[in-house]
């Protein structure tokens, strides 16, 4: 039994196991009854001299201060109220310009200036879109490096004569993020790429690493 | 509730109970009353609605934090050193005055003949009714080292308040 225990039995401050472990010493233990009873007396002692009030604040002093917190409040309510408008209004206004982007870069999907050989290039791509985004591109025969980022819902690309190149197992891996691997093809002609299954908007690069040399690779 | 409700009640409720745990620390009326101020200006610029639940301990810290600054001030204005600043500092009791306790106002002196930091306890446990748990939140210690330090104070004050003089104090 630690003394600390008798003090804090005697403040009520002992709980459940150790309170019933206690009390059931204290039954047959009369020298820890004693102490008890020594400890609640000058608790009880300190409770009735303490609990006797003290002086609290001047009048004047009280008054000042309750329109200084009543200023306070007003303040912190102004200052919520503009926070709570602020956000919804950022958030519209944020949504907005990713509404024009996305929009604007729908109508530049077909752009010739997309096609410049050579330069990596993203563009987002919608499940409405995806049917022969892809310009023909000059049949070569060889590995074609990609990156695409996004959710695929497909691992696999369809070339325009509907054979399907499947990505590569880097691919496979973690097709839910970014789909990044090479596509091979040993296809002569022109090769038309486009995606299958998009979920939703996605962006397909093309051409963002090395492509083998004579291959011209064009960004979709 | 409203948060300006929440504050009219606390003041109201503890403004005495503050005052006089300030006064502790400070030594003086006026900056204890200045402590309490502050402490409830601070209360009015927080989230008060959030802060309720623990609102008892939180009053406590930001008092004695407001009572210790201006404490702080006045010695660093005399120019002396901090005494017994320490929450765990193992100074001993300052010499106490007569033993023979009889009355309320015997006890009061043997409180106050108290180390501060057992003055304290002593003030939040029975003035301002804190549970254990909220006098260490109050005073950034653990629930044990508050059990321990109680303990040390009511024991010192067994010993010095005789039992049989207990029953002189009624009114």
């Amino acid at each position: 039994m630690k003394e600390t225990q008798i003090t804090a039995y005697a403040l009520n401050e002992l709980q459940g196991n150790e309170r019933e472990k206690f009390e059931s010493d204290l039954a047959s233990d009369q020298k820890l009854q004693s102490e008890l009873a020594s400890a609640s007396r000058v608790a009880d002692g300190l409770a009735q001299v303490m609990s006797e009030p003290g002086e609290g604040l001047e009048p004047h002093a009280r008054e000042k201060l309750l329109r200084a917190i009543a200023a306070n409040q007003e303040a912190l309510h102004a200052q919520r109220k503009v926070v709570r408008f602020a956000i919804p209004i950022s958030l519209a206004a944020a949504a907005s310009i990713a509404v024009l982007l996305w929009v604007t870069g729908g109508m530049t999907t077909h752009q010739p200036a997309m096609m410049a050989a050579g330069a990596p290039q993203n563009k987002v791509v919608t499940k409405n879109q995806d049917e022969n985004f892809a310009a023909p591109i000059p049949a070569k025969q060889g590995v074609f490096t990609f990156e695409g980022s996004g959710e695929l819902s497909s691992n696999s690309f369809a070339l325009a004569d509907s054979k399907v190149v499947s990505l590569s197992e880097n691919a496979k891996a973690a097709p839910q993020a970014s789909a990044q691997g090479t596509l091979n093809t040993s296809n002569p002609g022109a090769i038309r790429i486009r995606s299958l299954l998009w979920e939703a908007p996605q962006t397909l690069g093309q051409g963002a690493q090395s492509p083998p040399n004579g291959t011209e690779v064009f960004a979709q | 509730m409203a948060p300006e409700q929440i504050i009219t009640e606390a003041l109201d409720r503890y403004e005495r109970v503050l005052v006089s745990y300030a006064k502790e620390i400070t030594g003086d009326l006026e900056a204890a009353r200045d402590a309490v101020q502050e402490t409830f200006l601070r209360l009015s610029r927080q989230d008060v609605v959030a802060l309720e639940p623990r609102l008892r301990p939180w009053l406590f810290l930001v008092c004695r934090n407001c009572a210790l600054d201006h404490r702080r001030k006045v010695v660093r204005f005399r120019a002396e050193p901090l005494e017994d600043d320490e929450w765990l500092s193992d100074e001993p009791s300052p010499p106490m005055h007569a033993i023979a306790a009889e009355d309320a106002g015997r006890l009061r002196e043997l409180v106050a003949a108290l180390p501060r930091q057992q003055r304290e306890l002593i003030k939040l446990k029975f003035e301002a009714g804190l549970s254990y748990k909220e006098m260490a939140e109050a005073l950034r210690t653990s629930v044990s080292t508050v059990g321990v330090q109680l303990h040390e104070a009511i024991k010192t004050l067994r010993r010095q308040w005789p039992n049989e003089n207990q029953g002189m104090m009624t009114t």
